[in-house]
């Protein structure tokens, strides 16, 4: 009884000592994402604890042409700080959980500062007061008016799971002014290979010069006159030999305007991974094989007998191994003799055998463990 | 439809479980066997405990190594080139393991080389079974417990054998398997 006690005692101290959940400190890594992750362990209240984060927002004009371009600051500070500091900071057109990424609801990321085009973007912060800021570039959506734009972090600290997302950001996105410049739906390049030049087509309409502008790191910006081809201006960004940090931007204008993009970053591909997969299926199964061939080896070696030898004819040994291909005659069964001078007060018996166990084993027990004699 | 990642995240937490019962139950037995405390009878049903779980972690690791390879691109990652080798030797350890019970039968642990050696043999396939859950830890989560032992191996880069040398491996592998199946005298029942 007293042991059962312990026994539960046990496992209930040890499902009290099951650490509180923190979500993933590693991080998921930069995708479109809608508010809370769908029940991830940050937005679930029971998993969760408040977060102090301070979100505030900023953006690089005061107001936005329809399809136009525009850049979207969102700062991050005062949060508490896992060993990691490691947060992950969203934008988002509403907070519901479903479908409320920019991109539902009209706007088109060209950038989100970190190399890629996505509105969940995972960074360090090194300083809860300082923060991360993230900037997103963006092309408005084709609908005028005010557009709500929020923002989310998801981070940890003191052992939990914590999130936090700001109060509405209002966008004002005006009719666009006649002969304006303007960048039609585009894809840009986020991401290109180590020393490979990239030649960029910009659908750019009403610009009678186009520049693309590019700097690395805080470098001074460096302009590239790009030349019209058709509907498309065309410019070459240069390679770049190293994994530098690059950003560039397009820059339109005619005899009344000049505007220009976000900084768009560009990420390196540098050398991925590649292995060859049937390769490696094959060392898995060689792998397999070879263990199965070594852990028979072994068993078959230690199951024989020492007066077993290896040159022994194989019907002299009993087969139990279901792999064996050598059909063996059956033998009869032959009842397991019991010695008739086993004494069911033998002091070596050990402990918690009935006597059947003890007349059935007993023989081979003393052999083994004390050298037989009755 | 399910992704394959949650049936991944399903099929491995079966696999652990009852491999997990296998291998208390296998040193239970082992702890018995040395110790004679609580009787044959609680051997034998530590025993079977033992093998049924065993069994039934084989029918897991199929299923396993399957999801994990439609959940990721495997040839880009060496963490998941890790986790198929890894996968390969534990499916093989743990066959391994099977035989040695099904040969021996329930008194193997009469024997104590063999029940050494057969708690052993379960003790390799476990601490590869955790090594290929660490890397899938490290992937998804960036951490791993097996860090609290300070000497657990993060598997960050994979071995790179060409095409030509995994199928020579491979036949050797496999003509070393049939030669001891088909050579190597076969096994006797261990005798209680």
């Amino acid at each position: 009884m007293m042991r059962r006690a312990l026994l539960i005692g046990g496992l209930l101290l040890l499902v009290l000592c099951a650490p509180p959940l923190s979500a993933n400190p590693g991080g998921t890594g930069d995708a479109n994402r809608d508010a809370a992750c769908g029940g991830s362990c940050h937005g679930d209240p029971g998993l969760s604890e408040p977060s102090s984060a301070v979100l505030s927002f900023s953006q690089d004009r005061d107001s936005a042409y329809v399809g136009g371009p525009i850049s979207i600051s969102v700062t991050v500070s005062e949060m508490e700080l896992s060993n990691r500091a490691m947060v992950g900071v969203f934008l988002l057109s509403d907070t519901f959980g479903v479908s409320d990424t920019p991109q539902d609801a009209g706007w088109t990321i060209l950038s989100n500062g970190e190399g890629s085009s996505t509105n969940y973007v995972e960074t360090y912060v090194l300083d809860a007061e300082v923060g991360a800021t993230i900037t997103w570039s963006l092309l408005a959506p084709d609908t005028e008016g005010v557009h709500e734009l929020y923002a989310g972090v998801h981070h940890g600290g003191g052992g939990a799971a914590r999130m936090q997302l700001s109060s509405v950001y209002n966008v004002t996105v005006g009719p666009i002014p006649e002969n304006l410049p303007q960048m039609l739906p585009w894809e840009a390049m986020n991401s290109r290979s180590l020393g490979e030049p990239s030649e960029l087509s910009m659908p750019v309409v009403n610009a009678t010069t186009v520049a693309l502008e590019y700097k690395i790191g805080d470098g001074p910006t460096i302009s590239i006159a790009a030349t019209q081809d058709g509907e498309m201006w065309v410019a070459t960004l240069p390679a770049a030999l190293s994994d530098i940090s690059l950003s560039y931007r397009v820059v339109m204008s005619n005899d009344e305007f000049t505007e220009s993009t976000g900084w768009i970053v560009v990420s390196n591909e540098v050398e991925t991974y590649q292995a060859d997969l049937f390769a490696v299926r094959l060392q898995s199964l060689a792998l397999m094989l070879g263990s199965i061939a070594f852990c028979i080896s072994i068993q078959r070696r230690m199951s024989r007998t020492p007066t077993s030898k290896l040159n022994e004819p194989e019907a002299a040994l009993i087969s139990a191994d279901q792999t064996s291909m050598v059909s063996i005659a059956p033998e009869p069964m032959i009842p397991h003799q019991t010695a008739p001078s086993l004494a069911l007060d033998d002091p070596r018996r050990p402990q918690g055998w009935t006597d059947e166990q003890w007349l059935h084993y007993g023989p081979d027990h003393l052999q083994q463990n004390h050298g037989g004699g009755f | 439809m399910v992704a394959a990642a949650t049936l991944h995240a399903f099929s491995t937490e079966l696999l652990v479980g009852s491999m997990t019962f296998s291998v208390l139950a296998t040193m239970l037995c082992l702890g018995e066997s040395i110790m004679e405390k609580v009787g044959p009878s609680i051997l034998r049903g530590l025993d079977s405990a033992a093998y049924y779980s065993a069994i039934f972690s084989l029918c897991c690791i199929p299923i396993v190594a399957l999801t994990g390879n439609a959940a990721g691109d495997v040839a880009s990652s060496p963490y998941l080139v890790n986790k198929m080798l890894l996968s390969g030797l534990c499916l093989g350890l743990w066959i391994g393991v099977i035989h040695g019970r099904y040969t021996w039968g329930p008194d193997l642990w009469q024997n104590r080389k063999m029940g050494i050696f057969h708690a052993v043999l379960v003790g390799l396939g476990y601490g590869t079974a955790a090594m290929l859950g660490s890397i899938g830890s490290l992937m998804t989560r960036g951490e791993t417990v097996g860090d609290l032992l300070g000497i657990w191996p993060h598997l960050e880069s994979a071995p790179s054998i060409s095409f030509g040398v995994s199928i020579i491996l491979t036949l050797l592998s496999l003509i070393a398997l049939l030669v001891v199946i088909f050579i190597q005298p076969k096994a006797e029942k261990a005798v209680a």
